[in-house]
């Protein structure tokens, strides 16, 4: 599904990463964890494209395609979605358009016929259901006005609708209060299935305590540092970075 | 050897004179003496001006020079070359695209051959859009009886063209015009000396019109001068929608310079809304000026949509002359290219309790440039008014300029003013987030310059019925708000 092989990248002459490899599976969920400034949401930006980073060295390889080759559109429309730890707020766009012309435009590339209005507004209406939202978020700009949850529910419900390869969850858990965090956790699960990888970045073992990760991974320092199961992360949450990044110098 | 070279300006405003010797006898109203008085007032005025310059502070923004180095010439009407106008109009219209078309020509004089008749596309289109009872149209400044419709009207109402009023009541006439002439505006001037034609509209007290009253000016020539000159007198509680269009219908190569003046006399509890769409040819100028004197408690709403033109420049001049008269001024303008758009508003509140409110939002890419200049005057007798502003625009090149400039010029202290201006460009974080879930770069940008300007939009209530008949408009407008 994906491959990242010795990724450095960076942002205004910084380097942030370097030298990442990740290998993930069709199916797998892998958690990335790391302190502050590890380059967690960097690694996050790389692969959705955003402009203002580039890569260094290394290769990053998508569904058998060089991903840095594709355009942030080509690769939503190659079905990698990232779900942003800042939603963006746009006046004046209602959500529902932005819903319809994402999910077509994305039904178009995989060669789906685009659904018509009809069609569409029954499928929303189903994935609401998933997020726990009201029908009237549709009608309101997009982001614009939502608090923290909603902004974050709204991402997982673009989610739900475009049925992403692989998503790539970026800090979904942060700013969300208990009920929201289980409202947000409880629509990933349900889009896990033997076909569809996912990328959690977060702070806190709290969200894989209902999102239940295969792999653990620390970053630090622009580099994954130590790799494991869940356990991992319950010993991070135990000890803190401070000691595995401590232990990690010594080794 | 000495030579005498005489600046731009100087010789633009000798080169106008010149036009007037010319074409003083064949200008209505020759004979009659009151309206000829008047045109060589605002003559004498307009040579004592002269053209503005960039020393000008409002003019600053506003270049003149290709404007006034161009000798524009204006063509009096006469009938036989008005045929050969429409003429002109189909041929253009035969290199436009293919359009599904309606022939409305049936009722054309002359029969043309078939050449013609296949060519007459784009008018027809124009008017088809068109759904008015009230309907005039002008070409090259001049009315055209065949192309205009006018329902049978109640008493005393009048829609007429300005070129038949200068011939039955010029006295009335000559009256109406004084408005505009205080200012000192030398454009203005130029028009009132050159009054040709236009729309004249009397509303009888207590008339209220349901359909809005459309006026069509469609410009071709090639340097020629078409003044217009439009006059709107509102009685007491009555009540009207006037449409403004000024269009051009062959793309390119017309260099014509359009000047219009408007002036709309409202009356005690008078309601006016007046719509002016200026989509002229890229390498044209038009300067508008719009006079509005208000009584107390009549309102008026402006709604200026300039979407193309070499040289725009749109003025409006309000007077709020008695208590609780209100005035909304909304704008929208989209300028790419090398065009230049200019809305100048100078609102002047000179009784209690009036109140002014204005809204413009400008889109400007290329190396285009517009200017939003909104100037306020509160006279000190003008207690508990309340005048509102705001301008925003948005940049979509690096080229592109702006220069937006609240003025206010309050003589009191009872009263709410606010302003505001900005300028922006396209958010990076938006655009991202968009093509982040597959939208095409091109599509997101067109979505996100639509979602600017989705509040004036759903400000201007006539607009959307209107789209069709502007391209460039549409595609403005096309509805992000679709109800799926």
């Amino acid at each position: 599904m994906l491959k990242i092989q010795n990724c450095h990248a960076e942002i205004d002459n910084k380097t942030i990463l370097r030298g990442i490899n990740l290998d993930i599976k069709p199916g797998e969920v892998h958690a990335i964890m790391g302190p502050n400034g590890s380059g967690k949401s960097t690694l996050a930006n790389v692969l959705a494209g955003r402009g203002s980073y580039t890569l260094t060295q290394g290769s990053i390889r998508y569904l058998d395609q060089d991903l840095l080759e594709l355009s942030p559109e080509q690769r939503a429309q190659a079905g990698l979605f990232l779900a942003f730890q800042y939603p963006v707020e746009i006046p004046g766009v209602s959500n529902v358009y932005l819903l319809k012309a994402s999910l077509n435009a994305i039904r178009k590339a995989r060669g789906e016929k685009e659904l018509d209005a009809m069609d569409f507004l029954a499928l929303v209406k189903e994935k609401l259901k998933l997020v726990e939202m009201d029908q009237d978020f549709l009608y309101r700009s997009v982001n614009e006005g939502f608090s923290g949850g909603e902004k974050k529910r709204n991402e997982i419900l673009q989610m739900a609708l475009l049925e992403p390869k692989l998503a790539v969850l970026d800090e979904t858990d942060s700013g969300l209060d208990i009920d929201a965090l289980k409202i947000v956790s409880n629509g990933v699960n349900r889009l896990r299935s033997p076909q569809r990888s996912m990328i959690l970045i977060t702070h806190y073992q709290r969200l894989l305590d209902y999102i239940k990760p295969d792999y653990v991974h620390i970053l630090a320092g622009g580099k994954i540092i130590r790799s494991g199961d869940f356990t991992l992360a319950q010993t991070l949450e135990k000890d803190g970075y401070a000691t595995i990044l401590q232990e990690e110098s010594v080794a | 050897m000495l030579t005498t070279v005489l600046n731009p300006s100087a010789s633009a405003v000798a080169h106008y004179l010149n036009e007037y010797q010319r074409v003083e006898k064949e200008l209505p109203g020759y004979a009659h003496e009151s309206l000829q008085s008047l045109r060589k007032t605002a003559l004498a005025h307009f040579s004592s001006l002269g053209f503005p310059t960039r020393k000008h502070a409002d003019w600053k923004y506003t270049p003149l020079t290709s404007f006034l180095n161009t000798p524009f010439s204006i063509n009096p009407c006469n009938t036989e070359e008005l045929y050969s106008q429409q003429l002109d109009f189909r041929q253009g219209a035969a290199k436009m695209s293919n359009r599904s078309v309606y022939n409305i020509h049936e009722d054309c004089e002359s029969s043309g051959n078939t050449a013609e008749d296949s060519s007459a596309k784009s008018i027809s289109a124009v008017l088809e859009a068109s759904e008015s009872p009230y309907r005039l149209v002008f070409l090259n400044g001049h009315f055209s009886q065949s192309l205009s419709t006018i329902s049978t009207l109640p008493d005393h109402l009048i829609i007429s063209d300005l070129a038949t009023q200068i011939k039955n009541n010029p006295e009335h006439l000559v009256n109406d015009c004084r408005t505009s002439a205080e200012q000192k505006n030398s454009f203005i001037h130029l028009n009132t000396a050159f009054i040709q034609d236009g729309a004249y509209i009397y509303l009888p007290a207590n008339t209220t019109l349901v359909s809005p009253i459309e006026l069509i000016f469609i410009n071709s020539g090639e340097q020629s001068f078409v003044p217009i000159r439009n006059l709107l007198i509102a009685e007491e509680n009555s009540r009207a929608v006037i449409i403004e269009k000024h269009i051009s219908l062959k793309e390119q190569a017309n260099t014509y310079f359009s000047n219009t003046v408007t002036e709309c006399i409202l009356s005690t509890q008078s309601h006016i809304e007046h719509y002016k769409l200026i989509e002229e040819s890229e390498t044209s100028t038009h300067i508008g000026n719009l006079c509005v004197t208000q009584q107390a408690n009549s309102q008026f709403f402006s709604y200026s949509i300039a979407l193309k033109g070499g040289l725009v420049r749109s003025d409006t001049h309000v007077k709020l002359c008695q208590t609780h008269a209100q005035c909304h001024l909304k704008g929208l303008y989209h300028a790419q290219g090398k065009q230049h758009i200019a809305h100048h508003t100078v609102i002047d509140h000179i009784s209690p309790n009036t109140h002014s409110k204005e809204f413009y939002k400008g889109i400007v890419g290329d190396k285009a440039s517009a200017v939003f200049n909104g100037k306020v005057i509160v006279r000190p007798q003008a207690i508990k008014s309340k005048a509102e502003q705001l301008n925003k625009n948005l940049l979509l090149s690096r080229d592109a300029e702006v220069n937006t400039k609240p003025q206010l010029e309050i003589f009191v202290d009872d009263i709410q003013c606010t302003h505001g201006a900005s300028i922006g460009q396209l958010d990076e974080n938006a655009l991202f987030y968009l093509r982040a879930r597959g939208v095409n770069a091109s599509e997101a940008r067109q979505l996100l310059i639509r979602a600017f300007i989705q509040d004036i939009m759903q400000q201007m209530p006539l607009l959307m019925s209107h789209a069709s008949l502007s391209p460039s408009l549409s595609y403005l407008l096309e509805s992000q708000y679709e109800t799926v």
